[in-house]
């Protein structure tokens, strides 16, 4: 049943397309408007504001990466981020990614500070 | 960048026709659905000459469905100010055609399939919008499921359903005219 209906849409879809399309036809007054209105829009492809348009994809990119480097670079992230850096200069990253024990990030300052005062040793 | 677009005037040229036709059923008005074509293109030339060919089928004739959306509601309010005038029912022309068809064709056959087509117009102009349009671009313009979909800014899913209720409703109305 629902087979047939499906059947009898297509027939009535296909037969009614063919009849719209063949009545695409129009006179010689209504062509030569449609030109002028053809003429008009590729001539508003042309203008200014349609070309600024089409760079917005790279200006889009460009402001992208400069978001990008300014995000990423490692200073900068620093200084505008200090909760990411402590005072002895070892970001999380590092906590993470190395094999130094906990307790040397503990005594960290400690060495710092003995480096300093002992600069030849 | 090409200044010149022969794409662009290409691909106007061979929407330009079914894009009037389908203004023209719904406005029953040769100029108003002329002014929906041109503004259409003029939208399309400036806001997407750049993007890919294959785009612009369906963000044409969703810029076609939205001005003739927009006409019919301007229309509604019209009626409804001016509710004392009678509806706007422009006597559509009898179009002397470029390309005459059928020339074979007898009297009693063309004036058939012109009842025919008069009663296609008029049933589709009762479909609610949506159906309408899923009608003209899935059925008339030939766009895929997804390319209708973008055209109407809905799912997939919608698309079917606007589709099978457009047909249920089409053969309904045009029942013992059309098959």
């Amino acid at each position: 049943m629902n087979h047939e209906n499906d059947q009898d849409d297509l027939a009535f879809a296909r037969k009614a397309a063919q009849a719209l399309r063949h009545s695409e036809t129009i006179d010689s007054e209504t062509a030569a408007k449609l030109a002028l209105a053809r003429k008009r829009a590729l001539a508003a492809a042309n203008t200014p504001s349609a070309q600024l348009r089409s760079m917005w994809p790279v200006a889009a990119v460009t402001a992208a990466a400069i978001v990008a480097v300014l995000v990423l670079q490692p200073e900068r992230n620093s200084a505008l981020n200090p909760a990411v850096a402590d005072a002895s200069g070892v970001d999380t990253l590092d906590l993470l990614t190395d094999d130094m024990s906990p307790a040397f990030y503990r005594d960290l300052e400690f060495y710092q500070w003995l480096a300093q005062e002992r600069p030849n040793a | 960048m090409n200044p010149s677009h022969p794409e662009l005037e290409a691909f106007l040229t061979g929407a330009e026709r079914r894009a009037l036709r389908m203004a023209q059923i719904v406005t029953q008005d040769r100029d108003e659905a002329l002014d929906i074509v041109q503004d259409a293109m003029v939208q399309l030339a400036r806001k997407y000459a750049q993007h890919p060919p294959q785009e612009w089928p369906p963000l044409f004739y969703r810029i076609v469905e939205n001005k003739i959306r927009d006409w019919r509601r301007r229309q509604m309010v019209r009626n409804r100010i001016f509710f004392w005038r009678a509806p706007n029912v422009a006597v559509e022309d009898e179009e002397v055609s470029e390309n005459q068809p059928d020339q074979q064709a007898t009297g009693a056959d063309l004036l058939q399939r012109d009842q025919a087509m008069h009663q296609l117009e008029a049933a589709l102009r009762k479909l609610p919008n949506r159906q309408r349009e899923v009608f003209d671009l899935r059925i008339w313009q030939g766009l895929s499921v997804e390319e209708t979909a973008l055209a109407m800014g809905c799912s997939e899913g919608s698309v079917k359903t606007h589709l099978f209720r457009a047909l249920a409703t089409l053969r309904a109305d045009l029942k013992g005219v059309w098959p």
